[in-house]
């Protein structure tokens, strides 16, 4: 039974990996990937009861974090160019500004 | 202090909870001092206020998610009826009020709107949210008002008349 | 008694995956990027809930805990899924891409065009990174 589970989540994994590829906006990128991850998770858990290994788990747990994570990451870096914000990549350094 | 203290305790639970580790005192000592030294990283990015530690939040909230989780599966149902029949569908970009005072408040409503599939919250204002429907019923829902009272119920003080709950039914 | 919450928790099960199919489905399916999150996130919510929950009512609580991990993986997914839906819309519309609405036409209403920021704490960092002063509160050793 969780087989069946673990089928149906297989198929989501491949329409959404089709939308990653497909998606003509950066951003029907990130929400394929977005939608990518949830269901990783998903299926770490499904895999984790299978095979009766409950680490499995921690790993979902932590990859729920990262996940969402990586994408206000990726979209400030789609938004700012930088990592560091607004304003970071016009030569101005944060630390430097104050140095005498 | 308040903030400190709580998300301390917070954190010793969700580390007590997580490792499983009820006994030992060298790993539990080590569990106290991994939250404490998170207390003090949040208190030098300056997060320790009622923004980032909302202990302000009545139990009230107790009584609102349940009845979110109910409107979750209700609108759960709905989108996937469009996804079946696209041809349904009619989305709708459109501001609908917001009543809460506090930015928590509002957080939690806007945040409740994202939740319930089908709608979006796209920006907030002072007294208003943009939202983004699927079906533009979804829009009509949100500018009767319901969630919007239920969640200014949620932010307010123990003592204040329950005016989200009764006519909803 | 144990069938009972066996049939129960493989009904969950199945039911949330198809509910994880529908969205992908629909991420497929409709027309723009703004009508694709709201299918996505048909997936965080009834669809990852209901794998969870019928988990949750095959292992209880358990002697490692599991319950817990399942019950704290379901609370970060809602708390963390609309922060990322709502960044992610923003950011779309922010970056000129125009809702898709039925007949073409134009949606009813557009961002504010004040700064979207409302408290100024980017345009804090902005005006500081320019004027040199970057730090909101002096450093502890002077």
């Amino acid at each position: 039974m969780i087989t069946t589970g673990c089928l149906f989540i297989l198929v989501t994994l491949a329409l959404a990996l089709l939308r990653a590829v497909r998606g003509p906006s950066v951003y029907d990128r990130i929400v394929a990937v977005n939608t990518f991850g949830t269901m990783i998770v998903l299926l770490l858990v499904l895999l984790g009861f299978l095979t009766d290994r409950p680490e499995f788990e921690d790993i979902a747990l932590l990859y729920v974090l990262i996940n969402f994570a990586s994408t206000i990451a990726v979209l400030k870096f789609v938004k700012y160019s930088s990592l560091a914000g607004p304003g970071a990549d016009r030569g101005a350094s944060p630390k430097g500004g104050t140095a005498p | 202090m308040r903030h400190a203290i709580s998300l301390f305790v917070t954190l010793f639970v969700l580390w007590l909870l997580l490792s499983g580790h009820w006994t030992d005192p060298l790993l539990l000592t080590l569990g106290v001092v991994s939250a404490a030294l998170t207390v003090f990283v949040a208190w030098r990015m300056e997060g320790l206020d009622h923004e980032g530690v909302p202990i302000n939040v009545s139990v009230h909230a107790l009584v609102y998610w349940p009845w979110l989780l109910g409107q979750i599966v209700l609108a759960n149902l709905a989108v996937a009826r469009v996804i079946l029949a696209p041809d349904r569908m009619s989305p709708r970009l459109d501001w609908i009020p917001a009543t809460q005072r506090t930015e928590v408040g509002r957080v939690i409503f806007a945040n409740s709107i994202t939740l319930t599939p089908g709608t979006i919250s796209v920006q907030l204002d002072q007294r208003r949210i943009l939202v983004h429907a699927l079906e533009s019923e979804g829009i009509d829902d949100l500018k009767a008002g319901d969630m919007d009272r239920r969640a200014t119920w949620v932010e307010s003080p123990l003592h204040a008349e329950p005016s989200g709950r009764g006519d909803g039914a | 008694m144990s069938l009972i919450l066996d049939i129960l928790s493989w009904a969950c099960i199945v039911v949330g995956g198809i509910f994880c199919l529908l969205s992908g489905i629909g991420l497929l399916r409709l027309p723009d990027v703004f009508t694709r999150m709201h299918a996505a996130s048909l997936g965080d919510t009834l669809g990852a809930g209901l794998v969870l929950l019928g988990l949750l009512l095959q292992a209880g609580i358990g002697a490692d805990l599991v319950g817990v991990k399942l019950i704290l993986i379901l609370v970060f997914l809602l708390f963390t899924s609309p922060v990322a839906t709502h960044a992610l819309a923003h950011a779309a519309l922010l970056d000129g891409i125009v809702p898709w609405t039925r007949h073409g036409r134009p949606p009813d209403a557009r961002l504010a065009p004040e700064d979207p920021d409302e408290d100024g704490f980017l345009a804090d960092a902005r005006d500081d990174l320019e004027a040199g002063t970057t730090a909101p509160r002096p450093p502890q050793e002077s």
